[in-house]
């Protein structure tokens, strides 16, 4: 083997590593990482400078930060925390209500929440509603997490491993649609029923909700209507400019310049509120990524899949979705996005099953365990600030059984829909 | 020294989603029922002995 392709698998290997095990923060790994796979790459020659640039691809990063820019004006003006107040308001004091509304509510809000910003709102009030009506809010916050991590797996937008595969397959938000919509509101239904089965007995007796009147908490009115106008207009465009050659990136940059004018907020406040970790771990991991295609190696592990697959569309399926999955349980599930992408593309296929499945398996595995990513840590980090603990085993027991029920549907709905058999 | 600020910056990483957090919570304790009115009081000198009582 080349020394350079052990030195760029060393790399990867220990960014993973280092990421995995939360020694330095995601964006620091990953950097790093790229700068040394950038400058060991360049000095044996294998791309030069002009190609390491070429690795980033701003498409996704242009994306990825005008969703942002969009999705944190509409955080300020209350939108997302008025639906979550209307969705205790809906529940009547019930708790079995309460507890469905509140599931329903996690998923929606994360479609355009990014995973970290809609727990830290929906933790916020199961805690404040839990605390009035002396429920555990333990059931609650669980299954909020759970909902959480699977919110957003049948948009382009509806999470960040979604515009990684989105962008290189170029799958545009109506394909995300017609593809796993169906998939993710059976989803829905699969993992409510079963959270609920499973919380059943701690989720409290029926009380008297206080009165309240959730527009109220609006602050400022004329900015929640420009916010909600701004997000239609952002779906309808998605929807609507494929067909005129205008990417998601476009839309999603257009509609943050229109968010930061018509909403007056300061820009730099808002651009100081956005998700970078995230948009640095990527960059740095596209330079890691884009070392290890150049040597071939990602060539030459796709045939190899594909090989073991036998050469059969069903078992490459069902392979890339149970190991993305799983993997997705231990290692970031943004790096499993990243490292499959060019694998599953050197394959050459035009179809859209593989696709599918990576998607899925990279979004069903983010809530297995407390370690499976940062939203279950916030969320036990959340509980803890409330002299709430939790084990490992208790988050454990929920998240096995939740994230294997859905990656056996997804199977199956795979199988159905893209008539593998 | 620089691996100490560098530890420092992780380290004020932390606090942002705490912050917003509690941002957050105060926001749906305020919108349910549990209104904060932050009054502020000027001590006269003489009883700031007293002062922890507020």
């Amino acid at each position: 083997m080349d020394v350079t392709v052990v030195i760029f698998i060393l790399i990867y290997l220990l960014t993973i590593l280092i990421s995995a095990m939360a020694l330095t923060p995601l964006s620091i790994a990953a950097l790093t990482g790229g700068l040394l796979t950038a400058w060991f790459g360049i000095q044996y020659g294998v791309f030069t400078y002009e190609e390491a640039l070429s690795f980033v691809d701003m498409r996704l990063l242009v994306l990825l930060i005008g969703t942002m820019i969009v999705v944190e004006v509409a955080k300020r003006s209350g939108l997302f925390r008025v639906l979550a107040l209307y969705s205790i308001k809906f529940s009547g004091g019930n708790p079995a209500k309460l507890f469905v509304s509140m599931c329903i509510v996690s998923a929606f809000v994360s479609m355009f929440l990014s995973d970290q910003m809609a727990m830290l709102l929906m933790a916020a009030a199961t805690v404040t509603i839990a605390k009035f009506l002396n429920y555990d809010p333990l059931p609650y916050f669980l299954s909020g997490t759970i909902m959480i991590n699977l919110g957003g797996t049948s948009t382009l937008i509806g999470s960040v491993t979604n515009m990684v595969i989105g962008v290189e397959a170029s799958l545009s938000f109506t394909d995300f649609i017609s593809y796993l919509a169906l998939c993710e509101i059976a989803l829905w239904a699969i993992t409510i029923l079963a959270l609920y089965i499973l919380f059943k007995p701690r989720l409290g007796k029926k009380k008297q909700l206080p009165e309240y009147k959730p527009l109220e908490s609006i602050t400022d009115k004329n900015l929640f209507y420009k916010s909600v106008f701004i997000l239609v207009l952002m779906v309808f465009l998605f929807l609507t400019l494929e067909n005129f050659g205008v990417g998601p990136e476009g839309v999603a940059l257009g509609c943050a310049i229109l968010a930061l004018i018509l909403s007056k907020l300061d820009p730099a406040e808002i651009l100081r509120e956005l998700d970078w970790e995230t948009v640095f771990f990527i960059a740095g991991f596209m330079f890691i990524v884009g070392g290890l295609e150049k040597t071939q190696i990602l060539n030459d592990i796709s045939t190899q899949l594909f090989q073991m697959a036998g050469g059969s569309p069903f078992n490459a399926t069902l392979m890339t979705l149970w190991f993305s999955g799983l993997a997705s349980t231990v290692v970031s599930n943004l790096a499993i996005a990243l490292t499959f992408t060019p694998i599953i593309s050197s394959l050459g296929l035009k179809s859209p099953t593989l696709w599918s499945a990576l998607i899925l398996g990279t979004n069903l595995g983010g809530a297995t365990t407390p370690f499976s990513g940062s939203v279950p840590m916030m969320a036990i980090g959340a509980l803890k600030r409330e002299g709430i603990s939790v084990h490992f085993s208790d988050f454990a027991k929920v998240g096995i059984i939740t994230t294997i029920l859905q990656l056996s549907f997804s199977s199956l709905y795979l199988i159905v829909r893209f008539g593998l058999i | 020294m620089k691996l100490a600020k560098i530890k420092k910056w992780f380290e004020s990483r932390k606090p942002k989603g705490e912050r917003r957090y509690e941002e957050e919570k105060r926001e749906f304790e305020m919108a349910i029922g549990k209104p904060f009115i932050n009054i502020r009081i000027e001590m006269p000198k003489a009883l700031k002995t007293y002062a922890p009582n507020f």
